[in-house]
């Protein structure tokens, strides 16, 4: 072999070196290491729902049901989105759930790993058959999670420093605060992001796709 | 001469570019078009398609006044909904935010603090020259009482009433988002 031959073979080997080298750190990385940043809010001490259980009553056949109660925690190697709204939100809601909605759209087989919890901070109205078809019109895989208790909600809303307020004015209307953020969750109940409200899709979809191919790995 | 052309072409132009501001505070003027006999002009108009059990719906727009004006009040056809009124989004005060959190973006903590209520609103000043956008999360107009789901692709009428200018009917697209 001439040296000038065994000079392109050393060409040729470099790169492959270099994409081993890249596919070995990649999967050498695990769930420690993000090399692509998320765009949402990454606390340093992670806000943390496992043990945090709302009142479900999901019913619907495309999804199994699981018991009364859902912790706030993901299935094995997939991630849940956490919102705090409620079904007669006009703007904020409806904006946040599609701008999920369509990040999941665009996430295709993958959003098969995202599953939306919807807890309501009004339950008094919304009531399980409401919430049902609501949280249902933005995806497939959802938990509707309909507080019980004051005492129930105000525990789920702490876990993520969320909060709400529900006033009845005197002429007859009702008025509902509540903080807008949504939050996903792994599967042992760390929160790994949190998104501020108008996030956009962009942003929310690359989050996504980060989180799951770490969770993959 | 090539200069002097040049002065008379700008001169021209700046009459013409004058010549609707004028028209359109004088209604009786014969040579304006519709447009023109309206100083509000309304663009992007366009409604987010409602969620199944949804009862509430919102409306936004870009409001654009060649004069100072002040809409005060919003109506919607009773075949779509009860009533219709302008809102806002403001914050209910209350902060949790921590701020050892590696924050995105000024506007990032802004929102992510406290938590946000709507408000009906007695009108809002549209200044004369500028834009005014209705947009989520911030100003709209709330329907209220949905007679049935806003579907996409659906058009229907929002009367926009201004102090000055009167009733402006705006045909408002139903969509998933903004256009």
């Amino acid at each position: 072999m001439s040296p000038e031959c065994r000079g392109r073979q050393s060409r040729l080997l470099v790169p492959i070196v270099v994409s081993l080298l890249g596919l070995v750190g990649a999967v050498g990385c695990g769930g420690d290491q993000v090399a692509r940043p998320l765009t949402g809010i990454v606390r340093d001490d992670p806000l943390r729902s496992d043990g945090i259980t709302v009142t479900d009553v999901t019913d619907t056949g495309a999804y199994p049901a699981d018991d009364d109660s859902f912790e706030l925690v993901a299935r094995p190697g997939s991630l849940l989105v956490v919102y705090f709204g409620y079904t007669q939100c006009p703007d904020i809601c409806p904006t946040t759930l599609t701008e999920i909605r369509t990040a999941l759209r665009r996430l295709g087989d993958d959003a098969t790993r995202v599953d939306l919890a919807m807890i309501t901070v009004d339950p008094e109205r919304d009531t399980g058959e409401i919430l049902n078809a609501y949280v249902g019109s933005f995806t497939e895989q959802f938990h509707a999670l309909r507080p019980e208790s004051d005492d129930e909600l105000r525990t789920a809303e702490a876990a993520f420093l969320a909060s709400s307020s529900v006033t009845r004015l005197p002429d007859g209307t009702v008025e509902v605060g509540h903080s807008v953020n949504s939050y996903v969750v792994d599967e042992n109940g760390t929160v790994l992001v949190e998104w501020p409200f108008g996030h956009g899709v962009d942003n929310t979809a690359h989050d996504l796709e980060v989180m799951l191919d770490t969770s993959a790995s | 001469m090539t200069a002097r052309t040049g002065w008379i072409r700008g001169a021209v132009l700046s009459v013409m570019i004058a010549l609707p501001l004028v028209a359109c505070d004088d209604d009786s003027s014969s040579g304006t078009t519709m447009e023109m006999s309206s100083p509000i002009e309304i663009a992007g108009a366009w409604a987010r398609s409602s969620p199944m059990m949804a009862t509430m719906g919102a409306a936004y727009m870009t409001i654009m006044s060649t004069d100072d004006d002040r809409l005060v009040a919003a109506a919607v056809d009773s075949s779509i909904a009860d009533h219709a009124e302008v809102h806002e989004v403001v914050m209910a005060g209350g902060s949790d935010a921590d701020m050892s959190m590696d924050m995105g973006s000024a506007t990032t903590m802004a929102m992510s603090a406290g938590e946000m209520v709507m408000r009906e609103v007695e009108g809002i000043d549209i200044m004369g020259g500028e834009m005014f956008m209705l947009k989520p999360g911030g100003y709209h107009v709330m329907i209220i009482d949905l007679v049935a789901p806003l579907e996409i692709g659906q058009t229907f009428d929002v009367t926009l009433t201004f102090e000055k200018a009167g009733a402006v009917i705006v045909p408002v697209e139903v969509r998933e988002d903004a256009p």
